[in-house]
């Protein structure tokens, strides 16, 4: 086969894989989704019009009104997440910046952002993965699965409080889910800032009341803070009785 | 062939373009280790003593588990022996190595026995793995946060599973169950193989280092960072102590 010839098909054949490379991590990032281009000029706009009054101009959680909240807004500079779909530590995808973006943090002052354009809040989740150089360095890892839920039968919410027991998950939330178990006041997260367990008889979750949600939390746990991912330690069957249980101490 | 829109050896072809392309391309880590044969290679041996009497470990009340950890439980911060100074868990290691001995994957064990860590503290090299364990009938987490920052949070409750993981990133890790505060420990990651951790007599051996003058850096928790200059001559052996003041 003449050198051209070669040349030719193998890139025409370079294009056809190229392609398959185009269409897998399409999910992943969403800079190559649906023609969502980056625009950190915009993003940066966009974030100081909206998202440094807290987080700070520098990404760094001291904007002139984080003084007094608590929860204290994030600190993107350090590049952990509570929420990502891997376990805790890992990466959180641009899906799950955009979900915290537009759902908000239920019961702090982190409010849903749905309001403003989806295009926009595209272009401050990429404007946000510039405060940490941990956006460059690592990927997120595939989100760990989450298993259709069973039914939720009281006979599951029995079997959650003897998971709840074994796994001791009172250690922090209490026998009861209270947020009064013995360990919840010496509790520190990433920054040496003290933080509470979260406390079940309210019903109220940061991430709302999905169930998949508390699955989520459970599974991976929550990056930066001391609860740990149960991933590799829970049956899914087994974290399903346990968001039933944990449901079910709601006063 | 005309009219399919994947052309077969058109496709077929294009892989072997990609992988020529890429086997061209010189990696793009420039910094990595390269194991390689050391010929005359030299030791670097020594005794790492704490200055004058140690500093009492902190003692914690023990809020949560006490029916199992105890009442109270000290930390291990200067784990000295009374016959020799000899300072134990100190790292030592040389500084700015890219090309050595080779080194086969480890796997470090790290487990949860009597609400502390053991070992204390780890050294490996990034491409180690590691293995975190649970001898205690109760739950603990295990949080381990490379230069301060979450990089892994796993729950180990009772009879639970071993978790095993990559080291992939070299730095300092400080280890920390929350379910039990006053349990911590460190784990050092090199991007080399050229470390060692004292044993209780305060003793450390590193071998097999190509001849050359390097940096050593001492590090122990309980004292700032030490930095020493060594010579490893051809086949030598070399000695290096140092007397840490620990306040």
């Amino acid at each position: 086969m003449p050198f051209k010839k070669l040349f030719l098909s193998g890139f025409r054949g370079l294009i056809i894989l190229g392609l398959f490379f185009l269409i897998l991590p399409a999910n992943r990032s969403l800079a190559s989704d649906g023609g969502h281009s980056l625009n950190l000029t915009r993003g940066k706009g966009v974030y100081e019009r909206y998202c440094a009054g807290c987080h700070g101009v520098k990404g760094d959680g001291r904007g002139i009104y984080a003084e007094g909240l608590n929860p204290k807004p994030r600190d993107f500079t350090k590049g952990v997440f509570k929420w990502t779909g891997g376990p805790a530590g890992s990466m959180p995808s641009d899906l799950d910046l955009m979900m915290t973006i537009s759902e908000g943090v239920n019961g702090t002052s982190m409010p849903a952002w749905r309001g403003i354009r989806e295009s926009d809040r595209r272009y401050v989740v990429d404007y946000i993965k510039t405060f940490s150089p941990r956006f460059k360095n690592e990927t997120p890892p595939r989100a760990t699965f989450i298993y259709p839920p069973p039914p939720g039968t009281p006979d599951e919410i029995d079997k959650g409080k003897t998971v709840y027991e074994k796994n001791g998950c009172m250690a922090c939330h209490g026998p009861k889910g209270r947020a009064d178990g013995r360990s919840a006041g010496t509790l520190t997260d990433d920054w040496g800032d003290a933080i509470l367990p979260a406390n079940f008889s309210k019903g109220v979750f940061k991430t709302g009341k999905e169930e998949w949600k508390i699955y989520r939390s459970i599974a991976n746990g929550l990056g930066g803070t001391p609860m740990p991912s149960f991933s590799d330690q829970l049956k899914p069957a087994e974290i399903w009785e346990l968001v039933y249980y944990i449901q079910s101490l709601r006063d | 062939m005309k009219g399919s829109i994947v052309n077969v050896k058109d496709f077929t072809s294009g892989i072997a373009f990609v992988l020529f392309t890429l086997l061209c391309t010189p990696a793009a880590v420039a910094q990595a280790y390269e194991g390689i044969v050391v010929a005359k290679g030299g030791e670097l041996a020594g005794n790492i003593k704490a200055k004058g009497a140690a500093p009492e470990n902190e003692v914690h009340k023990v809020i949560h588990n006490p029916e199992y950890c105890g009442d109270s439980i000290s930390e291990e911060t200067y784990l000295v022996n009374p016959e020799n100074n000899g300072l134990q868990n100190t790292v030592v290691s040389l500084e700015g190595i890219t090309k050595g001995k080779k080194h086969d994957p480890a796997t470090l064990v790290l487990e949860n026995l009597k609400c502390r860590f053991v070992p204390h503290v780890l050294a490996g090299m990034a491409g180690d793995s590691y293995e975190i364990r649970n001898g205690d009938p109760i739950l603990h987490n295990t949080h381990l946060r490379l230069e301060g920052t979450t990089i892994l949070n796993v729950a180990m409750p009772e009879n639970g599973k071993n978790i095993k993981k990559p080291l992939t990133q070299s730095g300092t890790i400080g280890i920390k169950c929350d379910a039990h505060p006053f349990m911590t420990g460190a784990l050092w990651v090199f991007d080399h193989p050229y470390f060692a951790v004292t044993d209780k007599n305060g003793e450390f051996k590193i071998s097999d280092i190509p001849p050359g003058t390097y940096k050593v850096t001492i590090w122990h928790e309980g004292v700032p960072i030490k930095e020493k200059e060594v010579t490893i001559a051809p086949g030598g052996k070399t000695n290096l102590s140092a007397d840490l003041s620990l306040k």
